[in-house]
């Protein structure tokens, strides 16, 4: 029983250390798809935003995934 | 901020109460059920929820980062409608011309080159958005930003960090005055 809830925290707090880069990476996207706005590349900009938009489609997924396990 | 685990949080132990409602006394009251946060736990933040405000704040970075590149789609959908820019007389070979195209918010630079080839580029560096200018005694067009060097016959980036051509403006001469026809796409 307490190695099942050892588990879980140290799952759960793996998941937590991957949101925080997750949201570190979702800003640096950001900067990048201004910066294609500024530049005036749309297809950095919109490469920007696909990236951004698969990672979190796959972060929403695997919280899921955790908290339903 | 303090997280803790699991969703009862703040919970702990439970006080000495009195049980109203509950038959036994090894049962926790009735009311627990409904109110489990003591108000001790009320400044807690357990780890889910803490989770869940990542994926939202991510939600968020990811909406702004899709309006963004809308806005960078937009930018590039107006093209510009043909008009007159200068009289071709106005600019002597070896010199260029500022203009604003396709919008007035739009710099943008009419090169006469030598031996009579006229072209006109978008004045934005393709590196991070300067205006570059003509150095007709270097034969190029410079960005005094980050020294990004572009060839005046072609748009072509040479030297420095930009990567991509200047975006090209499509010109004619009738009469001898010199029309914008058009953004170039590629």
């Amino acid at each position: 029983m307490r190695e099942s809830r050892r588990a879980d925290r140290r799952r759960h707090g793996g998941l937590l250390v991957y949101l925080i880069l997750l949201l570190s990476l979702q800003a640096f996207l950001l900067v990048v798809a201004l910066e294609g706005v500024a530049a005036h590349d749309p297809a950095l900009a919109r490469n920007a935003a696909i990236l951004s938009i698969v990672l979190l489609t796959s972060s929403w997924g695997l919280w899921w995934f955790v908290r339903h396990d | 901020m303090t997280t803790t685990d699991g969703p009862q949080n703040g919970t702990g132990s439970a006080p000495d109460l009195p049980c109203l409602g509950c038959g036994d006394d090894s049962e926790l009251p009735l009311w627990r059920d409904e109110f489990p946060i003591t108000s001790s736990g009320e400044e807690h933040i357990a780890r889910r929820d803490f989770t869940r405000y990542l994926l939202t704040a991510s939600g968020v970075f990811a909406a702004g980062t899709v309006g963004a590149a809308a806005w960078a789609d937009l930018q590039r959908s107006n093209l510009g409608e043909p008009r007159p820019i200068v009289d071709l007389a106005e600019v002597p070979e070896s010199s260029e011309y500022l203009f604003r195209y396709p919008t007035e918010e739009d710099p943008a630079i009419l090169v006469h080159l030598q031996g009579g080839e006229l072209r006109a580029y978008s004045q934005r560096c393709t590196h991070l958005g300067c205006v570059v200018f003509f150095q007709p005694d270097r034969d190029r067009l410079f960005c005094p930003c980050h020294d990004g060097v572009f060839d005046p016959s072609n748009g072509d980036a040479v030297a420095g960090p930009p990567e991509r051509p200047l975006t090209r403006i499509d010109i004619d001469v009738r009469d001898g005055v010199v029309w914008a026809k058009g953004v170039d796409e590629e």
